[in-house]
């Protein structure tokens, strides 16, 4: 292996580092017209009356948009395909805002400047209506409403997703001990470093062509097609260089209306959000609120489980019909529990709107079921390593559920290795009683997909030319969101045929272009995109050197292709470089590509468990984390040096999920208290511990060279090994996220 | 960005002057712009907008036996090695070690953190701990010197007229024979954090017999300005500082609390919170450990 294992560097890094990349708003337009929009105020209202004239008066103004002269389409943002079901509860402009922050109206004019005054000047009459700010009340109200024709869709569950299998009911009848929690994560927020922009603008050819950073091209073309109430072939969606997403940016939110208004006015126009706009006005995690209930026996086998959890989805559905299923099929991949029964809802509120964000689901399920775990282990006065280790899943099992295979699933290896390395039984059994500063330590186990199988459309096709410099020109969708997906292709690639990463150029992301594609979601890049850039690999390799056997009159079996030529053992010395080939080829007017749709045949589960040591000063509830370690079971890593800075991310962001981070609704107003980064705590590099890792390289047969995920994975176990850590510091249950120092002095309160 | 009419940025006092002197427009002074760039992001528009940021004048530190005298617009990375010259004021270094970041401490200035007033600026109790004379030019080009509490009156308020810049800040270090000062604050995080509390005891310690023969102790963050807990400062002077002196003072500090945040919802917890903070400010000024306070020591 020559580019496999390979820890190399980002590929657009020193692009990025060094400012040469430009990302959307560094891209100078001419004729450009800038956009400010005029948000909610009120979290439940009908718009009486919107007063645009003195706006208007403004010169340098050039439009005007609200629900008055905007298409009244309804759609979804979550969609990435084009006939694809999903609640369609969204508009440009609703008549009736739905939360603090919903778009009421926006002003298009010559100069940011000049937007941002006149949408001052607009002032909008509500007509108030009830709101509702957490999930139960609106779980409350549609069980009264239930069976009742009159409410609207925003009065009843978004979606409900149920399993029960093998006796749950005699398991718990039976049980010897039952350790039953309520448990919270909040509603939290991307922080990407690139706020959310777009510009869309129409072309000679009449079509309208939209650039933004997304992560699915299709996703924008066929939900601004729908929400414009245009052909989706009238839309062209260009991918700019993207600055992080983490999900945020998986829904067009305005690509539907900054299209509409290139369209209306003929001419370019963008929509640029500042920081306060990402923050109320795109996309959160969904608050979740679960209560697990596991039985066991003595010996620490878990019987049975029964998990019901409310997802608080905000004001608009979005992915919300996808979060109970997802939810569900993570419970069932992870330990071998032979009776289950698990039911999860998404209801309404008035808040801002949930989406996609790194995880969909998983952080919620995998925080509230790792954190009964423990207190199960607790009550059972077990080792919770041990406790796990009895009831954790063997490879190869199949889930019962869904009935997927969990591929070479090595978590158990994960646990036993770490808990070694980590010192586990020393440290755990060291009591932290007796001072201020309390010590502990936690640890928590998790699961994650690989793309979307058996779901829709799990397929990637990827085009791949040879150049007669030598170089290949590699076409797919392939949406990068910096966290290195195209570096990993290029080594998949460079690696098959056995020439420099840096020798693969990635066309444009362009819908003209590429075949239909997903995007990135799902965790999906290296073990689908990976695989199918891998296959059109093998494919090239055979037409090349069928051709060279061709040129060089030597059989193919008998030549070898390597370090970017091919050479044959039949005349000794004979050999030609690629470029020379694809040269010799094209002027026979032959071209060497090959374009391949790869199907996924399988959903192999990525594993992970993380182990933390925290200090918890009991007067001021402040913890510190002073060591970590993550294990990971990801098959292979293509690139090790992308997958520590994954893995230290999504540790930085679980970290956050633990102990700081919550948008933080207010109860009364539903305005978002923590809507800046002054209010919004992520953790520093200050805060964060040091981090060691592991990687479990033991192959995923279906997987590119032997690789699966890691991407989402990596934050998941983060948030319940800090919360078990501290709950160990504290003898203590704390189940409602994040630990802020409040909550932590409530638990230690002075009598 | 559009409606500053006008910018200056003189080089000396004398220039400063000649510039405010004539203008009846509202003014608004510039050093490090940590503060005021943000406000006006928000739509701040003073009529005129003046750099104070190259004059040199500002941007000193003068020390000697009985004061400290420290330029308005002297960054806050240049306090944070004052207490390798007096002990007295190594609060003043100690809370500009914790002052927002790296880069905020290299812009932001000790005069602009006393013109923005902020509740949780955490040089403010800082400065009323160490008694500070505030010195201001006028717009007439008269000077006045004025106590913290008297520039800093409500929560983003000072009591100084249009135009009026502060020069410079005094420390007096007149508490008793051996003053030795120190400083601590709860934040979110470690770094670049918002102080929840902020306390600064300043001390006439007695190094022979344990005794504390003069004490003053501000909050911060509990209150529109900084607070001076004389109650507290009453039951602890002139003791000898031992564990009940410790424990009395971490009881005094959640009365206090409690006093002066009654039903706020962030009472319970700053009332714990308090003794933490009392506790960490305490080792550092004596230098020495101390036990959890009594009141807890049963709960372990």
């Amino acid at each position: 292996m020559k580019h496999i294992a390979n820890p190399l560097p980002i590929l657009d890094g020193h692009e990025k580092a060094s400012g040469q990349l430009a990302f959307a708003a560094d891209m100078k337009i001419a004729g450009l017209l800038h956009t400010k929009l005029v948000f909610s105020t009120v979290a439940h209202a009908r718009i009486k009356e919107i007063s645009i004239e003195k706006a208007l008066g403004i010169p340098g103004v050039a439009g005007i948009f609200h629900h008055g002269n905007t298409p009244d389409n309804t759609y979804n943002s979550t969609i990435w395909f084009e006939d694809q079901e999903a609640p369609q509860d969204e508009q440009m402009f609703p008549r009736t805002v739905r939360h603090v922050g919903d778009r009421v109206a926006a002003v298009v004019a010559q100069t940011q400047e000049i937007a941002d005054h006149a949408a001052g000047l607009i002032t909008v009459e509500y007509e108030v209506l009830p709101a509702v700010f957490d999930v139960v009340s609106t779980e409350k109200t549609c069980m009264e409403n239930a069976g009742s024709d009159e409410v609207s869709i925003f009065e009843k569950p978004v979606l409900e997703a149920t399993f029960d299998y093998g006796n749950y009911r005699a398991a718990f009848d039976n049980a010897e001990l039952i350790v039953e929690d309520r448990i919270t994560t909040p509603k939290t927020h991307h922080c990407a470093i690139e706020n959310h922009i777009c510009i869309a603008m129409p072309q000679d050819d009449g079509r309208i062509l939209i650039m933004s950073p997304c992560q699915s091209i299709f996703a924008v073309k066929f939900v601004a097609a729908k929400a414009m109430g245009v052909p989706a072939s009238s839309l062209r969606v260009v991918k700019t260089p993207i600055g992080g997403s983490f999900g945020g940016k998986a829904e067009p939110v305005l690509d539907p209306l900054c299209a509409y208004f290139a369209k209306t006015l003929g001419q370019p126009v963008s929509i640029c959000f500042n920081r306060n706009e990402v923050f109320t006005a795109t996309r959160t995690r969904s608050k979740a609120i679960g209560h697990i209930k596991t039985a066991v026996d003595q010996l620490g086998r878990i019987l049975a489980r029964d998990s019901d959890i409310l997802i608080d989805v905000g004001a608009y559905c979005t992915g919300g019909i996808f979060l109970p299923d997802s939810m569900a099929q993570r419970l069932c991949r992870l330990y071998d529990i032979k009776n289950q029964r698990y039911r999860g809802r998404s209801f309404y509120t008035n808040t801002p709107p949930a989406g996609a964000y790194r995880g969909y689901g998983s952080p919620q399920i995998h925080a509230m079921s790792e954190i009964n775990l423990d207190h199960t282990a607790r009550r059972l006065r077990m080792d919770p390593v041990e406790f796990r280790m009895k009831n954790l899943i063997h490879p190869n099992s199949v889930d019962p559920v869904m009935g997927l295979e969990v591929g070479n699933s090595r978590i158990r290896d994960c646990v036993e290795q770490g808990s070694s390395h980590f010192n586990w039984r020393r440290r755990w059994s060291a009591s932290g009683k007796g001072n201020r500063f309390r010590r502990g330590v936690g640890m928590a186990c998790a699961t994650h997909i690989n793309g979307c199988f058996p779901g829709f459309h799990e397929a990637t096709t990827v085009t791949l030319l040879l150049r007669e410099d030598g170089c290949i020109d590699l076409t797919c969708a392939l949406h990068d969101l910096g966290c290195g997906s195209n570096t990993v292709i290029a080594q998949i690639v460079a690696e098959v045929l056995d020439i420099l990463p840096g020798q693969i150029e990635f066309s444009e992301v362009d819908t003209d272009i590429c075949d239909y594609d997903l995007g990135t979601r799902a965790s999906r890049m290296t073990y689908i995109a990976g695989e199918a850039a891998r296959r059109t690999a093998m494919g090239l390799k055979e037409q090349i050197l069928l051709a060279a056997s061709l040129m060089l009159n030597c059989a193919v079996g008998n030549l070898v292709m390597e370090e970017g030529k091919v050479s044959g053992n039949c005349e000794p010395g004979r050999c030609v470089s690629l470029g020379d080939l694809a040269l010799h080829e094209s002027v026979r007017g032959k071209l060497l590509t090959t374009t391949q749709t790869y199907r996924a045949t399988a959903n192999p589960g990525s594993y992970a468990a993380h182990f933390a040591e925290v200090e918890v000063d009991i007067l001021t509830g402040a913890v510190k984390v002073l060591d970590y370690l993550a294990v990971h079971d990801l098959g292979r890593a293509i690139n090790p040096q992308l997958v520590e800075s994954q893995i230290h991310g999504g540790i930085q962001m679980g970290l956050g999920y633990a102990l700081f981070e919550n948008v933080d609704i207010d109860p009364d107003s539903g305005c978002m208290n923590a809507d800046r980064f002054s209010r919004y705590h992520l953790v520093n590099a200050p805060e964060m511990p040091p981090v060691e890792i592991l990687l479990i390289e033991k192959g995923e047969p279906t997987g590119p060279y032997g690789a699966k995920a890691v991407g989402e994975i990596a934050t998941i176990p983060a948030a319940p090994a800090i919360v078990n850590a501290v709950n160990h510091a504290l003898d203590t249950n704390l189940t409602e996220l994040p630990l802020t120092p409040e909550r932590i002095v409530d638990a230690c309160r002075i009598p | 960005m559009t409606g500053i009419a006008r910018t200056a940025s003189p080089e000396t006092i004398g220039e400063t002057s000649a510039i405010v002197a004539g203008f009846t427009g509202s003014i608004a002074y510039i050093a490090g712009g940590t503060d005021l760039i943000i406000a006006l992001e928000q739509g701040f528009r003073p009529d005129m907008i003046v750099d104070i940021s190259r004059m040199e004048a500002l941007n000193f530190v003068e020390i000697n036996f009985k004061h400290v005298r420290i330029g308005a617009a002297t960054p806050v990375s240049a306090l944070t090695k004052l207490n390798e010259l007096h002990k007295g004021i190594a609060a003043l270094s100690q809370a500009a070690e914790q002052f927002g970041s790296a880069q905020i401490r290299n812009r932001a200035t000790l005069g602009g953190n006393i013109a923005s007033a902020k509740p949780a600026g955490d040089l403010l109790p800082v400065l009323m701990c160490l008694d500070c004379h505030i010195e201001v030019l006028c717009r007439d080009g008269s000077t006045k010197k004025l106590a913290l509490d008297e520039v800093v009156t409500d929560s983003g308020t000072t009591s100084l007229d249009n135009g009026d810049l502060i020069t410079a800040i005094n420390l007096p270090l007149q508490l008793g024979d051996n003053p030795i000062s120190a400083f601590g604050k709860i934040g979110r995080r470690r770094e670049l954090t918002i102080a929840r509390l902020n306390l600064t005891v300043l001390a006439d310690y007695q190094t022979e017999t344990s005794l504390a023969r003069d004490i003053r102790i501000v909050a911060g963050a509990i209150g529109p300005v900084p607070l001076r807990l004389k109650c507290v400062e009453q039951e602890l002077r002139g003791r000898k500082v031992d564990q009940t002196f410790a424990d009395d003072f971490l009881g005094a500090l959640t009365g206090a609390v409690d006093a002066a945040i009654p039903g706020r919802y962030s009472q319970t917890y700053k009332r714990q919170a308090v003794m933490g903070l009392g506790l960490d400010v305490l080792q550092s000024l004596f230098g020495r450990e101390f036990s959890l306070p009594a009141c807890l020591r049963g709960m372990t």
